[in-house]
């Protein structure tokens, strides 16, 4: 409604800011720029694919620090059930 | 003796590295410890005005490395305590004029005669960087809830994991206003993108641009929220177990309102 984010604030500027530096701190954490960031995307929806039934549309990469440590989160929801393994369908041919 | 060498820096410049210097001695000093604060800025020095002591300098860091003078004759005596000292940097002299070793050595003899040796380090990742790195066993690490300022304090945060050198955090010019309202990221956001420990919060106050007009750091002022933010990060350095400075999220609507309309 009019004016009531205004009175209660809860909608101001700082969520692009966070959008925006969680982005660019992949670039500099990673080293990768965003077009080599995308073939990254691209060939692990391939190889995860090849495994699970997945949503290709939604994948989410981030480079988390923890306590001295760098993690790399890929985050991909997997919609459907488990594919026959690989190794069954190699053997079927 | 053996004290801590702590260096302060932040990557990018003018979000309070020496105000926070300057004003961690003082507190650290108050608390009864011996203090030291290195000016590691070779060649655009200001630790000492921020500490009202431009006028005493005789002697410099430089001239203490190269042989020029004692390290006692370079080291000036606060004004206001007995108990802090600054040796200043040399304003003429260009940062690859010492090397890593050299302040690394000075900083470790520093360490027997004070329970804290705090450098200043420059703004940047270059060599004043390094060189402020050197000797220190630890980082305080000075950022502003702004995207350029945490971007520059990532970067840093990994070169000195990459040095071994534990790194905690101090968010400084924090407004409450503008966190309250969304339009500032807020000391857990910044927490959040950058994931290292924070030792402190420090409130934007407009008594800091006093102070570095006067040259008294503002924890000799009791009414300043600054000066009481910089007595609690003293504490924390010292081990003391104080919890993070409140932004007064918890107010209700009325108090809100209620500030306000003081405001206004």
């Amino acid at each position: 409604m009019f004016g009531l984010e205004k009175i209660f604030g809860r909608n101001g500027s700082k969520k692009q800011a966070k959008n925006r530096l969680q982005m660019v701190l992949v670039q500099d954490r990673s080293g990768l720029t965003p077009q080599d960031m995308d073939l990254f995307k691209a060939d692990l929806i391939s190889v995860i694919s090849k495994y699970f039934e997945t949503d290709r549309s939604h994948i989410d990469v981030e480079w988390q620090r923890e306590s001295g440590s760098t993690a790399l989160i890929v985050n991909m929801p997997v919609v459907g059930r488990l594919r026959p393994t690989v190794a069954a369908a190699a053997g079927g041919n | 003796m053996a004290g801590r060498a702590i260096v302060i820096t932040s990557g990018k410049g003018g979000v309070g590295k020496t105000t926070t210097t300057a004003n961690l001695g003082a507190a650290l000093a108050l608390k009864g410890k011996r203090v030291l604060v290195i000016d590691g800025d070779i060649g655009l020095r200001n630790l000492d005005v921020i500490m009202g002591l431009e006028n005493r300098i005789v002697f410099n860091l430089v001239d203490v490395i190269k042989g020029v003078c004692k390290p006692q004759q370079a080291i000036i005596k606060s004004k206001k305590s007995n108990n802090l000292f600054l040796l200043p940097a040399s304003q003429t002299d260009d940062k690859d004029v010492v090397s890593e070793k050299e302040v690394a050595e000075l900083v470790s003899k520093f360490k027997s005669e004070f329970d804290f040796v705090l450098i200043d380090s420059p703004a940047g990742i270059e060599r004043g960087f390094r060189n402020s790195c050197a000797g220190a066993d630890e980082a305080l690490l000075v950022t502003t809830p702004e995207v350029s300022a945490i971007r520059d304090a990532d970067r840093v945060i990994g070169l000195l994991s990459a040095q071994g050198i534990e790194t905690r955090l101090i968010l400084n010019r924090v407004d409450r206003d503008m966190v309250r309202r969304g339009d500032m990221l807020s000391p857990d956001d910044v927490i959040e993108i950058l994931g290292v420990e924070q030792i402190g919060l420090v409130i934007r106050d407009e008594q800091i641009v006093v102070s570095a007009n006067t040259g008294e750091p503002v924890v000799f002022n009791a009414t300043s929220a600054a000066g009481r933010s910089f007595i609690r990060i003293a504490e924390r350095l010292c081990g003391a177990d104080i919890p993070m400075d409140s932004l007064g999220d918890g107010d209700g609507w009325l108090a809100r309102i209620g500030r306000r309309l003081r405001a206004a």
